[in-house]
């Protein structure tokens, strides 16, 4: 396409050198008709004559210009910039209204813009993985929970007998702790998983392999994959790492490879050290008691999650046809794989959807402001569209000017809301495993398309409206005298309604969430969180003071002993969880005498003093003693939710609860506790009530070791002569994870509580905006009525009912607005309740309150331009007119 | 007297082209020329002709030049392209053998 290459200089010049393209038409043209004129003359005409021909042949000077002007590429581009220039030059004339419509798309557009940046990680960015959507999660359900774990012998059945799925895979949290010769102990997050998880997600190692199913048998040579962080952090990103065996609980394990830095991002294990193979022995490939198994599985090409969840539910049922021994009220059940769960999910999307209210009402009020602005210069129009200014040109002007100004208010809020972003990715989820809020490509472009909209929407319909006034109606008027014709005061009126009904329905919506998150997580936990520290120690299996079970005790019990020796701690305890903020440790299907069906339980284990330490009350029998020890008479100690349901009616003290299968070594029942609960967003019920059950430290034993201590002095002080007192007993053992159970409640309710913040700061944002717009619109309309109500007062009226005539269609409007926007809340409630079915509905009072906040803010809004309006001195306006 | 028909689409670039093919020329010389040869039968306006000669441009057929005219006044000159000069053979090629197919039809006689 050769032709291409002469054609650019011509076509760069009639792009960039505008004038120089017309100069040179001028030119030509010129020569064209001189040379036209002077053989014209030859042939006898007069030179006027010779002239006028010259002119006439050439189809007129002008109008060819325009032909030849149409062939020029970008014709669109041109006009496009001349309305540019047009509307910068007008928004320059009139600065007050810039100003107003510029900051109202800031906010409008960086707070959609700040939002979106926030909840796009948990909404709408994929998994990292290839083809995630076939991932999926396997959960065990049971009456308590529908997100059980599963155990080892369940898993390698359902991974046997599937046909549905590609790979199935099972992994499990794990501490380990990392003990190279001269360097301290560390605590490594570990996620210790099938062979087959690295296939099932399909991600390829940056450095090395990564381990199969070969590695993960009993007896083979024990391999770990490091994170990409824990690599760079640990090993300074030496790619020598592989091949190289580090000191892992006490034996050596080689490291085979590195993940790459993506891998770590998905939320739902967190922040992971190493990957290593269970490599299970062929005991705990027959274990169906301990359940501690999180399944997740990718379903083969075609398959569907309906299709899978029926087969598995088939085997599940196989399996507890062979084993009678299992809890038969439990199921399976497949979800598919989210970075955050369900509920969370949805909420964030709710939440999204509000912050939109926000950019409508920022539209609404830009409309006001263009329509104000449209009246005013609604001569300009007409005369315009009397010298034959198209209508549609004009409404194209129109657009243009709010699309300048959207523009440069995206221009603003981009910058703007990037760095909000970074100051809630920093203030709001630092502590949030795993969530990494980036500025992206997607947030921009979204930012665009808003302030796009947004300009579109409060452009075009003022602009229509004015396209519609009759230019005669408009000429006649006296430019002061003039009053809105009646149709923008409908709409004026209109816009007024509107906003008040998405103030209102955003408020409600984020007063319906935030309230119910509250009343969530006010539940009461069944134990007093404040003035509690937990730390977690990790024992090593071998160490001069953990070899036996019984040096083991020993050490617990020191350990305890000295942690309650500390000034200022007034009781201490060892307990296999720690805090229950979330959920216990382990669960345990127990057996209960004259039972066959097993019960699951939460299965916690702690020295006597657990009870006093979290104040846990005693509801029947008693608590554990110093005598409840290897040898005595086993106990457990269990809460009123399963003591309830299993002896409904009975005293449970004295009946036996012990192990499945030939060797049951039964527990005595020996009290009931009050139930501890966790906040629950799940869809079964609002509050996890599972059944939990305590048995003495001293006769079960742990690896997990918590210190829980509860104290009247400050938790820092406590946390170092903690420390102090571990590192006495054993300088090698790490102490970690020290943390109030107040801050660890409120980790669990993290995001949620961002979510809540989030909402109430856009819907005070909104509302401010909806207050803004009535204030400017009502202030608008008192100016234009300034004459008459100028007439009304020279002529006695009292400033009162200057102010009622004002204040009147204040209040007329907002009863409407509240009524439109009350409707609109209902329906929004009735959304919210069938996304989040166990939300409790904010309290009458908080519903009745919201609706009087916003009449309120209403009427303020209308009240202030009234009163300054009653209080102009009428001479000042009459001697105006 | 009926108007005599217009130029078949995309004709009038073709004998801009030829035109220009013999020499470069100004607008005005192009508009002589075309009135010389073809006489009255094809009535090209001259308000025709700077649009197309601006499009032929812009599409890299043919090439501009300020140049001093015979008269001693600065004339665009245009001049075909080596682009322009293999369209032409393509087109003239092209109208050819379009001619002789319409003519050959013409030719039919009728029994």
């Amino acid at each position: 396409m050769g032709r291409w290459i002469y054609a650019i200089p011509a076509r760069l010049k009639a792009i960039l050198l505008r004038q120089r393209i017309e100069r040179d038409l001028d030119d030509e043209l010129a020569f064209h008709v001189a040379m036209q004129t002077r053989a014209n003359a030859r042939e006898g005409m007069s030179d006027a004559e010779a002239y006028r021909r010259a002119r006439i042949e050439i189809d007129g000077v002008e109008q060819t210009k325009e032909r030849s002007r149409d062939v020029l590429p970008l014709r669109w581009a041109r006009d496009a910039m001349q309305d540019v220039r047009y509307g910068l030059r007008g928004l320059r004339k009139s600065p007050r209204f810039t100003i107003a419509a510029v900051l109202t798309v800031v906010l409008g557009v960086g707070a959609n813009a700040t939002i979106f940046s926030v909840l796009n990680p948990l909404l709408f960015k994929p998994l990292p993985y290839p083809e995630p959507e076939r991932i999926v999660n396997v959960f065990r359900t049971s009456p308590q929970s529908d997100r059980w774990p599963h155990s080892m012998a369940n898993y390698l059945d359902h991974r046997a007998r599937n046909t549905v799925f590609e790979h199935l895979a099972a992994i499990n949290w794990e501490d380990t702790s990392l003990a190279e010769p001269g360097q301290p102990a560390e605590r490594l997050f570990t996620l210790r998983t099938t062979g087959n998880f690295f296939a099932l997600f399909g991600v390829a190692p940056l450095v090395g392999r990564t381990y199969t199913d070969a590695d993960d048998q009993a007896g083979a040579a024990e391999v770990a994959v490091l994170s990409y962080g824990f690599w760079q952090r640990h090993f300074n990103g030496d790619p020598a790492i592989v091949g190289r065996p580090i000191r892992i609980n006490a034996g050596y394990t080689t490291v085979v490879g590195v993940m790459p830095r993506d891998f770590e991002y998905p939320l739902f294990w967190g922040n992971i050290d190493i990957w290593r193979p269970f490599a299970a022995s062929a005991q705990q490939r027959q274990d169906r008691g301990n359940n501690f198994l999180r399944e997740f599985a990718r379903l083969k090409p075609g398959v569907t999650l309906e299709q899978a969840d029926a087969a598995m539910k088939a085997i599940d049922m196989q399996i507890l046809a062979e084993n009678t021994n299992l809890d038969r009220r439990g199921g399976i059940r497949l979800a598919e794989l989210s970075l955050v769960n369900p509920v969370m999910r949805r909420m964030s999307a709710f939440a999204f959807g509000l912050t939109f209210l926000v950019l409508l009402i920022a539209c609404v009020n830009l409309a006001n402001l263009q329509l104000a602005r449209t009246a005013a210069r609604a001569r300009e129009f007409a005369i315009r569209g009397a010298i034959g200014g198209g209508k549609g040109r004009l409404l194209r002007q129109s657009l243009t000017d709010s699309l300048v100004l959207s523009m440069v208010g995206g221009a603003i809020a981009i910058p703007l809301s990037f760095w909000c972003t970074r100051l809630i990715a920093t203030r709001q989820f630092a502590d949030l495993q795993g969530v990494r809020i980036t500025i992206e490509p997607a947030t921009l472009a979204f930012a665009f398309g808003c302030a796009v909209i947004t300009g579109v929407i409060f452009g075009a319909v003022p602009a229509w409206l004015a396209s519609r006034a009759d230019i005669n109606d408009v000429l006649k008027q006296h430019p002061q005298s003039m009053t809105a014709g009646r149709g923008p005061q409908r709409f004026r009126q209109g816009l007024i309604v509107a906003e008040i009904a998405f103030a209102l329905i955003m408020l409600a919506g984020a007063v319906s969430l935030v309230r119910g998150l509250q009343r969530i997580t006010a539940v009461d936990p069944g134990w007093r969180v404040d003035g509690v520290l937990a730390a977690r120690l990790n024992l090593p299996p071998v160490g001069p003071n953990y070899t036996t079970p019984e040096a083991r005790r020993v050490f617990f019990q020191t350990l305890r002993d000295r942690a309650a020796e500390i000034p200022g701690v007034t009781h201490a305890a060892v307990s296999s969880s720690s805090v229950p903020t979330a959920t216990f440790g382990t669960s345990t299907a127990f057996a209960v005498e004259g039972r066959t069906d097993p019960v699951l339980a939460y299965n916690e284990r702690a020295t006597p003093e657990y009870f006093e330490t979290l104040q846990v009350p005693l509801r029947r029998g008693r608590l554990f003693t110093a005598d409840d020890r290897v040898g005595r008479t086993p106990v457990i100690v269990i809460n009123e939710a399963m003591a309830r349901a299993i002896w409904p009616g009975e005293d449970p003290i004295g009946k036996r609860i012990g192990n499945r299968g030939p060797n049951p070594n039964w527990r005595e029942v020996v009290g009931v506790v009050g139930d501890i609960t966790f906040p629950s967003f799940g869809a079964s019920s609002s509050v996890d009530t599972a059944f939990q059950a305590f048995m003495p430290l001293a006769q079960t034993g742990t690896q997990f070791v918590n210190i829980l201590l509860r104290t009247n002095r400050e938790p820092d002080a406590i946390a170092a002569e903690l420390r102090r007192v571990v590192s006495a007993l054993d300088p090698d053992l790490p102490v970690y994870g020290l943390v109030t159970a107040r801050a660890a409640e409120e980790r669990q309710t993290a995001s949620l509580r961002l979510l809540g913040n989030v909402l109430a700061g856009f819907s005070g944002l909104g509302l401010l905006l909806a207050a803004l717009g009535i204030f400017g619109v009502v202030s608008y309309s008192t100016a234009q009525r300034a004459s008459e109500l100028g007439m009304r007062m020279a002529l006695g009226a009292r400033q009162s009912v200057v102010l009622w005539l004002v204040l009147k269609q204040g209040v007329g409007l907002t009863m409407v607005g509240v009524a439109v926007g009350m409707a609109g809340g209902l329906a929004l409630g009735r959304v919210l309740s069938s996304l989040m079915p166990n939300l409790p509905a904010p309290e009458l009072s908080v519903v009745i309150g919201t609706f009087a906040f916003m009449v309120f803010v209403a009427l303020a809004a209308f009240s202030i331009p009234a009163w300054r309006a009653s209080k102009t001195n009428p001479m000042l306006v009459l001697r105006h007119e | 007297m009926s108007k005599p028909p217009d130029l078949v689409q995309g004709t009038l670039d073709l004998l801009l082209l030829k035109i220009l093919a013999l020499e470069p020329l100004h607008g005005w010389a192009i508009s002589q020329r075309l009135k010389q040869v073809s006489g009255d039968e094809l009535q090209v306006s001259d308000g025709s002709l700077y649009p197309a000669l601006h499009k032929l441009e812009l599409g890299g057929w043919i090439t501009a030049e300020w140049k001093t005219s015979e008269l001693g006044r600065r004339a665009k000159f245009y001049s075909l392209t080596r682009a322009g000069r293999r369209y032409l053979e393509q087109e003239t090629a092209h109208w050819h053998r379009l001619t002789s197919a319409i003519s050959r039809v013409l030719a039919l006689k009728e029994t």
